[in-house]
């Protein structure tokens, strides 16, 4: 199956709402991406490093520089700067909780960073692919495309059993973590026995944020099974920003327990400088 | 009820103000809805609680306002109104008494509104009112003030006097105590009714509103050769200003004012006109009055007569004392017009009277009898020829009466007896009353032959009986004889001044009334009636009357104002016959005489208190949106609401109209007719649609009291027989609507039939004399209107024997070389027939007729017909004499090719 047929097969499969992402998402992505980028220590690699001397028993014969050791009188040793191929698993929750009627929604915000990411990634030659495995890591932009479209699956409970992280692999995941933190817990528990390192990215909307409520409301979750009802929703804005700043507290502990960075989105924000920022946590190496 | 000084129209209404506790306890029970918020941070709010539970429940001025805008809906659905002249106690029952007599014409509507404006008062809510016209009494009826106010609102006044003893005995027959408000003409009736205000004081409390008016009134005339002067009296003793009409006929006997002059202060108005136009005068009015002593008829007592003189032509010139007919002509000449003539030419000209003098034959007798016959009056005088001639003409029916051979010779030489006087006239003469000379002397008569009719014909007799004037009817005609030569010949009674009134009498029997009068037992008919607004209408009551009865009564129904006839005299009887003089009531010092009635600041508050209440409960929408927090959605609804205030829907018909045509009619309160003259603009209007550029849109029945008419280029008036009395904002918005170029076709849907005697629907008179129509006219073969669409010959409707009227053409005459004459400089204002267009427009919604016209096909042609003259009117409406001008074109394209 070539990579041509692969695109053609993915583009098909999304749907009219995600075509306009992709393409929001690949706009994004070239602006961050800046091309290949070396680990600027001596590796497998094309680029070529330096030259240190010979070491017996180090370095096998067939390593030695002939011609630079024929202008000296010791042996030389070529090195070349190591390049190895980075792998990024990425999550985007999808439950119900993440399509609010914001425009763009929690979810749409996530999906579009995510592809982005991803395809900025791709660009610098690395692979991608979801945390899990539902589109296996991989090279090429196809990849992309194919993200997107499983982002849209609601993969909570995936996540939550998602064991096939690629040891010393990075991953984002996206959520709004106003939920159980239980399995987002489980997940940085195993990421860190792994040395799985990687980003939280936490997408809230305006309301979210900012509580600005006024007068008798009922507040029900998307999923209807949950409600609560006050008279004077204004006097519940201190408590409310109050537990969401605990809520904050207690997600960044767990991100550093593990290694973990913890980024915060509102959802009607420029999504331009937060895939710039998070691009910086992943490539320049802040994320251990 | 009443609480203080303000009046409540419901008072139990106010008992729903007991629920309002309980209301307060609802709405202070039930907070505002709060809004549904998805929000998916639930978790973090769960076991947050509100800090006060007190304040998060429906505030306390929402709670208020809400209550308010019950109270106030509550207060104004009992109909409070402020009555500042409460005083207190309300009489249970109330009895009107009205006049109602000729003399309250001039007040009406007065007498309506200030009777509607009293019984409307709150403080009477619970009174029962009864109405009593003096001048149509009846047992009264105890009503709650509505039914009293729809019972007066049709109150016309009478022709004749109130009839106070009636009157006297239904309130004799009237039980228990009750207040009088009394509404008198304002007339004193001289002790007449004495009795009924004692009857009244001891029932209760009597109460007058009498109009402040007073009763200019036409006394008579006097008439010389070329001046009329008519004199003018009034209650008051002073004339306001005032102008006095001459209406009279044009030659072809329509209707014209003659003249108008201003009243001077001492009443005498002189007009100086020719004996011809005076004899076309028909009646006197005031202009500024509309009772029945403003109004004088005259039947013919300005009538010139004329006279014929026979002029045998055999016997040429004379000298004029010689002239056998020089003293008649002397007698007639100041108030007749002589004219001489053969035979022939007297008949050609059908004089009042045809004078002939002594002759024993008349020539073309048998045309002369033919004229008798028809109406003539033929005079002749006896004298040699006559008397020479006598008895060998047994065929002459010339005569009244059989002659005798030879005459008679009294006092002469050859005589035995002395001239002899006339004797006293018989009542039944028409020369009763008339003074004898003493010196009056016959020397010679031509005898009657005995007869058993002779005694009848004789009018006046000689001392020994014998008959000098004779006269007997022929046909519609009579003929008359002077037993005596016209001469001094046989007898001095042509020199003297009884010749001259005998003559006049024969003559002119309608001024000879006054002689008539003197004998009480002369039987008058009544011809026709003028009603209280000086109307001549078609006697209700057609029996004789003796002059007697005529003379000591007042104005009854069976003995009206009008015109009456005798046997051969026609008179007229004006209020100034019956009344010389017309003195202002005089009442009591202790009655409280009210002139005008101040208005009563009783306004009712139901309106305002709702709309108040409308006001409050938009703001509560309004402050309940901004307590549940949705600000932006109550500015939104704040903006539809004050743009709702804006747009009066009532109004939306007229923000269309102008910019659309729209056919109307008139509403008449017949649910039936209304329903029928909707589904016939309905088709009218299709009709034109379909068929012309005229495009119309739906039809609008209009209330004639209260809509706008000005946006209708025209209007359809069925007119029937419960059509009531026009307002008079009714009538100004009619004749402005007129005059602004609005047509209406009236149309009575009778044929023509229910009109009866008298030229026009009575209904449609009633309502058109108010209205500044112009002269009508039926339309002419030539009217434009018979081709503004379609070329048509007749109008039908469902009828189609209805004459159309139109507006008079004002010029007549035919052009040479037009094939129209040059008619119509503008549209008709009104037309009026009779043909029920409605039925023959109506369709149903689907184009179906509704009524069905005539029989079968010919039925259908005559709709379709019906619908062209539709067609025709709103066009000739619309486009006015266009059609008129298209007769120019032939003309104008030939001048053009040159």
């Amino acid at each position: 199956m070539t990579d041509l047929s692969l695109i053609a097969a993915d583009a098909s499969q999304l749907d009219a709402g995600l075509a306009p992402l992709l393409l929001q998402a690949e706009h994004l992505a070239q602006t961050v991406a800046a091309g290949e980028h070396g680990r600027r220590r001596p590796g497998v690699g094309d680029d070529f490093w330096q030259f240190r001397p010979y070491t017996a028993g180090v370095d096998t014969q067939k390593s030695i520089d002939w011609r630079r050791s024929a202008r000296a009188d010791q042996l030389y040793v070529r090195t070349f700067e190591w390049k190895t191929a980075q792998s990024l698993a990425l999550s985007v929750d999808a439950s119900v909780n993440m399509h609010d009627r914001a425009t763009p929604s929690k979810w749409e915000v996530s999906a579009v960073l995510a592809a982005a990411l991803a395809g900025a990634v791709v660009r610098a030659g690395e692979r991608v692919g979801s945390l899990d495995h539902s589109v296996p890591l991989g090279y090429g932009y196809s990849q992309v495309a194919r993200l997107i479209a499983s982002f849209s699956k609601d993969n909570d409970t995936e996540i939550a059993s998602a064991p096939k992280m690629l040891p010393k692999s990075k991953a984002v995941i996206f959520s709004d973590f106003l939920a159980n933190l239980t399995s987002t817990h489980n997940i940085l528990e195993m990421a860190h026995d792994r040395q799985v390192s990687g980003v939280l990215v936490q997408v809230l909307n305006r309301d979210e944020v900012g509580f600005a409520f006024r007068g008798p409301v009922i507040f029900a979750d998307p999923a209807g099974s949950v409600t609560h009802e006050t008279q004077g929703a204004h006097d519940l804005r201190d408590k409310y920003l109050q537990r969401l700043a605990e809520r904050f507290d207690l997600l960044d502990q767990m991100a550093a327990a593990a290694g973990w960075r913890v980024e915060r989105v509102v959802s009607d924000q420029s999504m331009f400088n937060a895939v710039t920022r998070l691009y910086g946590l992943l490539s320049h190496d802040q994320v251990a | 009820m009443t609480i203080g000084p303000i009046v409540f129209a419901y008072p139990y209404v106010l008992l729903a103000l007991i629920g309002l506790p309980v209301l307060w306890m609802i709405l202070r029970a039930l907070p505002p809805r709060p809004k549904i918020h998805v929000f998916a941070a639930v978790p973090l709010l769960l076991g947050l609680r509100d800090q006060d539970v007190d304040k998060n429940i429906t505030p306390l001025w929402l709670i208020l306002l809400r209550s308010l805008i019950v109270v106030l809906i509550i207060l104004g659905l009992s109909q409070p109104r402020w009555a500042a002249q409460s005083t207190g106690e309300t009489p249970d029952r109330v009895l009107i008494l009205i006049d109602g007599g000729w003399a309250q014409a001039n007040a009406e509507t007065w007498v309506k509104d200030t009777v509607a404006q009293l019984i409307s008062t709150p403080e009477y809510a619970n009174t029962r009112f009864a109405v009593l016209n003096a001048a149509k009494p009846a047992p009264v009826v105890w009503q709650p003030a509505v039914q009293t106010a729809q019972i007066l609102r049709d109150f016309m006044a009478s022709a004749h006097d109130p009839d106070w003893a009636a009157s006297l005995d239904i309130l004799q027959q009237t039980d228990g105590p009750f207040d009088v408000f009394w509404v008198p003409d304002g007339l004193d009736y001289v002790g007449a009714r004495d009795d009924l205000v004692r009857e009244l004081r001891g029932r209760g409390e009597l109460t007058i509103y009498q109009a402040d008016q007073s009763f200019p009134m036409i006394l008579g005339f006097e008439q010389s050769e070329n001046t009329l002067i008519v004199q003018v009296i009034d209650t008051t003793g002073e004339l306001g200003p005032l102008d006095l009409r001459l209406n009279g006929a044009d030659p072809a006997g329509a209707p014209i004012t003659i003249a108008t002059r201003p009243i001077p202060p001492n009443g005498r108005v002189s007009f100086d006109l020719p004996r011809e136009l005076q004899a076309r005068i028909t009646r006197f009015r005031i202009v500024q009055h509309n009772y029945v002593g403003a109004h004088y008829i005259i039947a013919d007592q300005l009538r010139r007569p004329q006279v014929g003189i026979l002029v045998d032509t055999v016997q040429g010139e004379q000298l004029d004392v010689l002239n056998p007919l020089h003293y008649v002509e002397q007698a007639i000449k100041p108030y007749g017009d002589v004219v001489r003539g053969s035979v022939d030419d007297l008949l050609l000209i059908q004089p009042d009277v045809i004078v002939a003098a002594d002759s024993a034959t008349i020539p073309r007798a048998d045309a002369v009898a033919d004229w008798v016959g028809q109406g003539g009056h033929l005079l002749r005088f006896a004298g040699p020829n006559m008397a020479q001639g006598a008895g060998q003409f047994d065929s002459d029916r010339l005569l009244p009466v059989q002659m005798r051979r030879g005459g008679r010779n009294l006092g002469g030489t050859m005589s035995w007896q002395d001239p002899k006087s006339l004797a006293d006239f018989d009542a039944s003469s028409p020369f009763y009353g008339l003074d004898i000379p003493p010196d009056l002397s016959i020397q010679a008569q031509i005898l009657a032959e005995p007869a058993p009719d002779l005694e009848e014909k004789v009018l006046a007799r000689l001392l020994d009986g014998t008959p000098l004037v004779t006269q007997s009817i022929q046909g519609s005609g009579r003929i008359s004889l002077f037993h005596v030569t016209a001469t001094p010949q046989w007898s001095n009674l042509p020199l003297t001044g009884l010749f001259v009134e005998m003559l006049q009498r024969l003559v002119r029997p309608t001024t000879a009334g006054a002689a008539i009068e003197q004998n009480p037992e002369t039987e008058w008919t009544v011809l026709q009636t003028l009603d209280a607004n000086g109307r001549l209408q078609d006697p209700q009551f057609k029996e004789a009357v003796t002059q007697r009865t005529l003379s000591q009564v007042g104005i009854t129904q069976r003995i009206p104002l009008g015109i009456f006839q005798s046997q051969n005299a026609i008179m007229t009887r004006n209020l100034a016959d019956v009344y010389a003089e017309l003195k202002p009531a005089v009442w009591p010092s202790d009655l409280s005489v009210v002139s005008e009635i101040q208005a009563t600041p009783s306004v009712n508050w139901m309106p305002f208190l709702l709309i108040a209440a409308l006001i409050l409960l938009c703001t509560d929408v309004l402050a309940s949106l901004v307590v549940s927090g949705r600000q932006a959605f109550a500015g939104f609804v704040g903006i539809l609401m004050a743009l709702g205030m804006m747009v009066d829907p009532a109004q939306a018909d007229l923000i269309r109209a102008p910019d659309e045509i729209a056919l109307a009619h008139i509403k008449t309160g017949d649910a039936r007719i209304d329903a029928l003259a909707h589904a016939a603009m309905v088709g009218l209007s299709d009709t034109l649609f379909f068929r012309t550029s005229v495009e119309p849109a739906a039809p609008v029945s209009l209330d004639i009291e209260r809509d706008p008419l000005a946006f209708y280029p025209l209007i359809y008036w069925p007119i029937i027989d419960t059509q009531p009395v026009l307002s008079e904002r009714a009538v100004s918005s009619l004749n402005a609507f007129l005059r602004s170029g609005g047509v209406i076709l009236f149309d009575t849907m009778d044929a023509d039939l229910r009109r009866g005697n008298s030229e026009q629907n009575p209904k449609l008179m009633r309502l058109l004399q108010d209205l500044d129509i112009p002269p009508l006219a039926p339309v002419a073969s030539d009217h434009v209107l018979t081709r503004a669409f379609y070329l048509l010959q007749e109008f039908p409707g469902r009828y189609r024997s209805g004459q159309l009227w139109a507006e008079a053409p004002a010029d007549t005459t035919s052009v040479e070389g037009l094939p129209f004459r040059p008619l119509n400089d503008g549209v008709s204002p009104v037309f009026i027939g009779s043909n029920d267009w409605a039925a023959a427009w109506a369709m149903d919604s689907r184009g179906e007729p509704l009524v069905p016209i005539g029989r079968g096909r010919a039925g259908e042609r005559q709709r379709e017909i019906a619908l062209r003259f539709g067609v025709n009117l709103v066009l000739h409406v619309l486009t006015g004499n266009y059609k008129s001008d298209q007769v120019h074109v032939p003309a104008l394209l030939d001048r053009l090719g040159q």
